[in-house]
């Protein structure tokens, strides 16, 4: 097991305490593009069984998004990339999920104006 | 070599309780001497009242790094009397804010109807600094901050000298980052700061019953800053931030019974006002 050196921004920390109550699927990806942790609604919404996440993976695989223009449009990428909200309908941006999903991705701006990732929140098109 | 004294150990006010003795009354403030004849200080609570007339009349400056700006760990700051001297230098560190800058929030506090003595009066020569998590050197000593879990944004500190660190985390509530059985490093709030420190400052504010009631202020129960000493890996551990109502008797009743219960990898100490401590080579001894 890898020594651990430092622990995450107490915004995180806090970000994965709240999202652990919340009834809304909630993903963190870091600055890097990598999923960090998501929560219990989200495993159910996107059939992913949740789990320690050791490794961690790039938002694409996690959302499975391989089509590079649907990659370009995709939320997660717009906010990595402008660090401005992004909220709004995705039908059928994720391939692997029938129904459609309202996906809204939010920069997370910590004191200072440090960017500390994107914090998606999904919930089901009815 | 550091030399460890606590000035003021008491929060979230000052003691008010009748039977006042080891412990005192004073709220938080530490300071910090290494061999090269330099100091930090942390907080300023009351505490810093009685550490400011010793440091009178020198021309060293002078290095006060502020957790947060909740009253009791700078309420002491306007009776600092080294504020008073001319031209003395005086820095100030604490937390950046998402609203007015550190120096506007203190100018606040040094102003009527608070206080009659404004900010831009004093005749020292004052330097404010606002912190982000951060390493940097005041002298020989080597610093680092991070905001740690606390209501509004508060730092923790590590300082080094050499091959000694002390972690000083006064109000802090590291268990409201555990999901599941046991603190998870990562997930930790100040493990980064306070990992393998040879001397840990930490809250203990609250016993369990009170703990109960006070989920999310930001505050830690003896067992809670005992878990987070084995989490970290500190050589010892010093009790800090004691409740305001608790009295001498209850405190040492306290601890002494929660250090008896186990064998823990850390030395536990009773933080009590004008405790010092010696921390030389990983080693930490208690006067």
């Amino acid at each position: 097991m890898k020594e651990v050196l430092k622990n995450y921004s107490i915004e995180l920390i806090l970000l994965r305490q709240l999202s652990a109550y919340l009834g809304v699927a909630i993903v963190y990806i870091n600055p890097d593009g990598l999923v960090v942790f998501y929560n219990e609604p989200t495993g159910l919404l996107l059939k992913r069984p949740i789990r320690e996440m050791e490794d961690m993976i790039h938002w694409s695989e996690f959302f499975k998004v391989s089509d590079p223009i649907v990659k370009s449009e995709f939320p997660v990428w717009r906010v990595l990339s402008n660090k401005k909200p992004v909220v709004g309908q995705h039908k059928g941006l994720l391939e692997d999920i029938e129904k459609p999903l309202y996906l809204c991705a939010i920069p997370m701006i910590g004191l200072g104006g440090r960017f500390l990732g994107v914090v998606a929140m999904l919930w089901e098109f009815k | 070599m550091m030399k460890v004294t606590l000035w003021g150990v008491r929060g979230s006010s000052s003691a008010s309780v009748q039977e006042i003795g080891g412990y005192g009354a004073n709220t938080a403030c530490v300071s910090v001497e290494n061999a090269d004849q330099e100091c930090i200080i942390l907080d300023a609570g009351t505490g810093i009242e009685r550490l400011g007339r010793t440091l009178v009349g020198s021309t060293t400056p002078i290095h006060i790094l502020i957790s947060h700006l909740h009253m009791d760990h700078i309420l002491g700051l306007p009776f600092f009397l080294p504020l008073y001297e001319a031209k003395r230098k005086i820095h100030i560190y604490g937390p950046r804010d998402w609203t007015w800058d550190l120096r506007h929030r203190l100018s606040f506090y040094f102003a009527p109807p608070l206080f009659p003595v404004r900010l831009s009066d004093l005749p020292c020569y004052l330097y404010v600094h606002e912190l982000l998590p951060s390493q940097f050197l005041i002298g020989s000593f080597q610093v680092q901050a991070d905001f740690i879990c606390h209501p509004g944004p508060t730092l923790g500190y590590r300082v080094g000298y050499q091959d000694s660190s002390v972690a000083y985390l006064s109000d802090h509530e590291p268990i409201l980052g555990k999901v599941g059985k046991q603190l998870d490093p990562k997930w930790t709030s100040g493990y980064g700061l306070a990992r393998n420190a040879d001397l840990l400052i930490h809250d203990c504010q609250y016993t369990e019953e009170e703990y109960a009631l006070r989920q999310g202020w930001g505050h830690s129960t003896l067992s809670q800053a005992m878990e987070f000493a084995e989490l970290v890996q500190v050589k010892a551990l010093a009790t800090f931030h004691h409740d305001s109502l608790h009295s001498d008797a209850f405190l040492d009743g306290l601890i002494q019974e929660k250090l008896k219960q186990h064998s823990y990898s850390f030395s536990g100490f009773s933080g009590k006002e004008n405790t010092i401590f010696e921390v030389r080579d990983g080693k930490v001894t208690v006067f």
